[in-house]
């Protein structure tokens, strides 16, 4: 080989290596981008899991590998060691209230979301101190790091349940309110009814004395006017319970 | 059991049910039954003023004497007092059920030694001026004392159409209760 040719070799071995060089810059810049990108979906990804509202815990069929931080503040744990250590029933009262011993309940519904994918249903939990509290418990099934995992998003749904159950109570009352009302209208109105009657009967064979027909007649003056009062008492509690509705309307129905 | 009752047990307390239309005379042909058989009666009412039920008494041929009555609705109507009557007590409103607790131990201590049973009318007329849970809580308090005094008994006259939770809870303080309506009539 003359010297022009090997100098020509080493041109283009130079060259090669200033483009590979370049390259594996490139390569590095690219990887470091990326890398950077996991990091900050990653950092995200943490940001909104820890941040979230709902406990959200991550198990595999052995149990709880991880959660977030609000599963610390609603089942009361200072750590997660001290979560993973549990199972799901563990966490819970040893019975549903359908009866149903926690373990075996919780048992099928994880092996429901290890099937199907997803099992949405309500569950009594237990905070560390042994406070019952009602939640809405998603379970949510995906691959990750080549394993099977469930992702369980416990909601505490003590708020819901307390408005609930006021709503009921409320409207419970509501109804004993207007049975106990129908009954005080319409079964006075019999009683006026039937005594004016009988004020009739007593008047048409001319049997009556004018005191007792007075007498009577003033009683049922008396009978119906607070028939009256016990109308308004029901629809003011009518107006408060209806919520929107015009002065003019609460007046008429209340004066 | 049937109506009228020809076996009416000491200390025993019925609830007697009628249709509204019908009530003020099975009133009285219990009242009627009753005297029959030498008892006092003692009547509670919220319905019929004492002037009237006298006449009404007298027509279809029951004696007074031997008949307490607590009247709570003539005052009321007539804005002021009736005339003194030796066995009747007005009460000055037929919402005031301490006035009328109190006139009926009044009325029982009068009558105490005798055989006694006391009819109470009407539960429809109360509830115009009394809630159903305050007439449940006064009959329960009225078949207490008188359970408590061994009382002969006691008749509430339940016009049909109440309520069935407040009927249900009446006929607790109860032991027998008689549907009339329920009853074949004689021929």
């Amino acid at each position: 080989m003359d010297n022009d040719a090997t100098a020509e070799t080493v041109r283009n071995l130079e060259s090669m290596v200033a483009s590979l060089t370049e390259l594996l810059d490139v390569q590095e810049k690219v990887v470091g981008e990326q890398s950077e990108r996991l990091k900050e979906n990653e950092a995200r990804f943490r940001e909104i899991y820890d941040g979230s509202n709902d406990a959200i815990m991550l198990l595999t069929e052995n149990g709880f590998f991880d959660c977030n931080l609000m599963t610390l503040k609603i089942f009361g744990f200072k750590t997660k060691e001290e979560l993973v250590k549990l199972r799901p029933d563990e966490i819970s009262p040893p019975t549903q209230p359908d009866g149903q011993p926690s373990l075996k309940s919780a048992s099928e519904h994880i092996q429901t979301a290890f099937r199907t994918g997803i099992d949405r249903f309500e569950w009594i939990h237990r905070r560390s101190k042994g406070e019952d509290f009602p939640a809405e418990v998603l379970l949510s099934a995906f691959d990750w790091g080549g394993k099977r995992v469930l992702q369980a998003t416990v909601r505490d749904i003590s708020l819901r349940k307390q408005s609930e159950k006021a709503l009921i109570e409320s409207n419970d009352r509501f109804l004993v309110f207007i049975k106990e009302a129908a009954m005080r209208l319409k079964n006075p109105l019999e009683v006026v009814e039937e005594n004016l009657a009988i004020v009739v009967n007593d008047i048409e064979p001319g049997e009556s004395e004018p005191n007792n027909v007075s007498l009577q007649l003033r009683i049922q003056i008396k009978n119906l006017e607070q028939i009256r009062k016990n109308i308004i008492e029901l629809n003011i509690a009518i107006v408060d319970r209806s919520g929107e509705m015009s002065e003019a309307s609460k007046q008429f129905l209340t004066g | 059991m049937a109506f009228p009752i020809t076996d009416i047990k000491d200390e025993e307390i019925y609830l007697i049910m009628a249709s509204a239309s019908d009530i003020r005379n099975k009133n009285i042909e219990l009242i009627k039954m009753l005297l029959a058989k030498d008892y006092y009666v003692l009547v509670i009412t919220t319905n019929q003023p004492y002037d009237v039920l006298k006449k009404n008494y007298e027509k279809q041929g029951v004696a007074m004497e031997k008949i307490l009555i607590v009247d709570t609705i003539t005052k009321y109507a007539l804005g002021h007092d009736h005339e003194p009557v030796k066995n009747c007590r007005f009460v000055n409103n037929p919402a005031d059920m301490t006035s009328i607790g109190i006139a009926v131990t009044e009325s029982l201590g009068e009558l105490k030694g005798k055989k006694v049973s006391m009819l109470f009318d009407s539960v429809n007329s109360m509830l115009i001026y009394i809630s159903s849970q305050n007439i449940t809580k006064f009959v329960h308090f009225i078949t207490n004392r008188l359970r408590l005094l061994n009382f002969s008994g006691m008749f509430l006259a339940v016009e049909k159409g109440l309520d069935p939770d407040v009927l249900t809870q009446l006929t607790t303080f109860v032991d027998e209760v008689i549907d009339v309506d329920k009853i074949p009539q004689k021929t």
